[in-house]
């Protein structure tokens, strides 16, 4: 499968022909929502309760609902005879209305469900909101949301749906700007691997990460957490990644569901911003026997933490390699901003040259 | 782009001194009220993180503070307060900021509101 975060940045990949696609493939559509209700029970917001007298309204309608429909099947079953002769198709008022009331009632019925499981209503960060597929799933469960977004075509769109959550045109490689401890919980769907890629010479992914992780870290509140769906290319990637988090403070894990499944695996790196060690919630289609690949649990503790940093420092430096070309165009870059006159870049920088021995 | 937004928000550019990164200033130029269900859990629950007199300067920025009058500070067992949490609804997440802009006080910085989005990308220089 392709790898659209390979050919272009995200700004240029999603521009107005692509975001009008998105928004309208009704697969995608489907796919989108599924993981961002997928990723709000991950998030394990408290929940909210109702109280009595926020159910007796409904119980009560649902009461009225159902002695209705009683009576109609009562009255209908009277008159049945000179109704099922003829009519293919139940184009009968009588029918029309009986499917309406239950209509109805199926509505209540669910309403009903969604107060009992009500989550506490949060201010969420949606990141890589897009089209405003994920935000309207947050706003059906009732919470407040922040959009940010680097394609300005996405965002057009998720303005054009009136979708209700402020919408931010921000590169999260960039950092974050939002005061300490404002958010509820943060979520991120099919957004984190463009994250990892880097089209600007001078930009280091890895360097990107961190700077995005810290942010994060500081505007959630204590003790809550932020949920990324992604899709990562390779082991080192995740590794890559988990190491940028759990230096800016996160703790957390990988939630893998339906691991067995090529379609319909999905990854959720769950991160908690919380000073005590939780567990990582365990992925779904795992079976009885939760094998070792299902939860992969990046717990850095506290004592050993210092230690654990610094051997990976030492081993993985994300720098590029001396005299590498990334190293030297770094360094022009540099010369160039202290003011020396230095030689434009061009394909031959760096070339490799015909060994003396 | 809402006020409960613009009290979160803070200046990133690397020049701008810490004291003057929050909160930014309010350009609006156009401005629409609009209907949101006001839910009272939210509410009470964000007033906490609210910095109250970003509010009130931000309201007054927009011209908007005669039309609704706050106090300088949060009444005490405002859960109770029915009309006061009216109110803070209302101001919190039924103004909406169609095009204007955000300033940095610290560096003067702008940026750009437009339908409703703010675009807050920054430049390399800016960052470094």
């Amino acid at each position: 499968m392709s790898r659209p975060e390979k050919e272009n940045p995200p700004e240029i990949y999603y521009n107005n022909e692509e975001a009008k696609k998105y928004a309208r493939n009704t697969r995608i559509i489907k796919i989108q929502t599924k993981m961002t209700e997928r990723s709000l029970q991950l998030l394990n917001i408290p929940e909210d309760p109702p109280e009595n007298d926020e159910l007796a309204p409904v119980l009560e309608k649902i009461e009225d609902k159902l002695s209705k429909i009683e009576t109609k099947n009562t009255s209908e079953n009277e008159g049945t005879e000179l109704e099922s002769e003829g009519s293919y198709e139940s184009d009968s008022p009588f029918e029309d209305e009986q499917n309406s009331e239950d209509e109805e009632l199926l509505a209540l019925e669910q309403e009903l469900e969604s107060l009992k499981n009500r989550r506490k209503s949060s201010f969420i960060l949606d990141l890589g909101c897009g089209s405003g597929l994920s935000g309207q799933v947050l706003t059906q469960n009732g919470h407040k949301w922040v959009g940010i977004d680097i394609s300005e075509s996405m965002l057009d769109i998720a303005v054009q749906r009136n979708t209700i959550g402020d919408k931010i045109l921000l590169d999260m490689g960039q950092g974050l700007p939002f005061r300490t401890g404002v958010f509820d919980g943060a979520i991120a769907i099919s957004s984190l691997q463009w994250l990892c890629y880097s089209n600007k010479k001078t930009e280091i992914p890895f360097k990107r990460l961190s700077t995005f992780f810290s942010s994060l870290y500081k505007c959630l509140s204590r003790d809550t957490r932020a949920i990324f769906q992604f899709y990562p290319e390779s082991p080192d990637q995740i590794e890559m990644i988990t190491t940028a988090a759990t230096k800016s403070g996160f703790t957390g894990g990988l939630v893998v569901d339906y691991p067995e499944s090529t379609r319909a695996k999905k990854f959720f790196l769950t991160l908690f911003s919380s000073t005590t060690i939780k567990q990582v919630p365990k992925g779904l289609g795992g079976g009885e026997n939760l094998s070792q690949k299902d939860v992969v649990q990046y717990v850095v503790e506290d004592k050993y933490k210092k230690k654990y940093q610094n051997n990976q420092r030492k081993k993985r430096n994300w720098k590029p390699r001396k005299k590498s070309r990334q190293w030297i165009l770094r360094k022009k870059e540099r010369q160039r901003k202290q003011g020396h006159k230095v030689r434009p870049d061009s394909k031959f920088t760096g070339r490799k040259r015909k060994d003396r021995w | 782009m809402k006020l409960l937004t613009h009290n979160m928000l803070e200046s990133q550019v690397k020049t701008c001194p810490e004291e003057k990164r929050f909160p930014l200033k309010i350009v609006a130029t156009e401005i629409e009220e609009t209907e949101i269900e006001f839910q009272r859990s939210f509410i009470i629950n964000i007033i906490p993180k609210i910095d109250w007199g970003v509010l009130r300067g931000a309201l007054e920025e927009m011209g908007l503070s005669e039309k609704y009058e706050i106090g300088s500070k949060v009444p005490e067992n405002y859960e109770e307060d029915e009309t006061f949490l009216q109110l803070a609804h209302h101001i919190l997440l039924e103004i909406e900021i169609i095009t204007g802009k955000f300033v940095c006080r610290g560096t003067g910085r702008e940026f750009p509101i437009e339908n409703k989005i703010a675009n807050m990308l920054l430049t390399s220089e800016e960052l470094n």
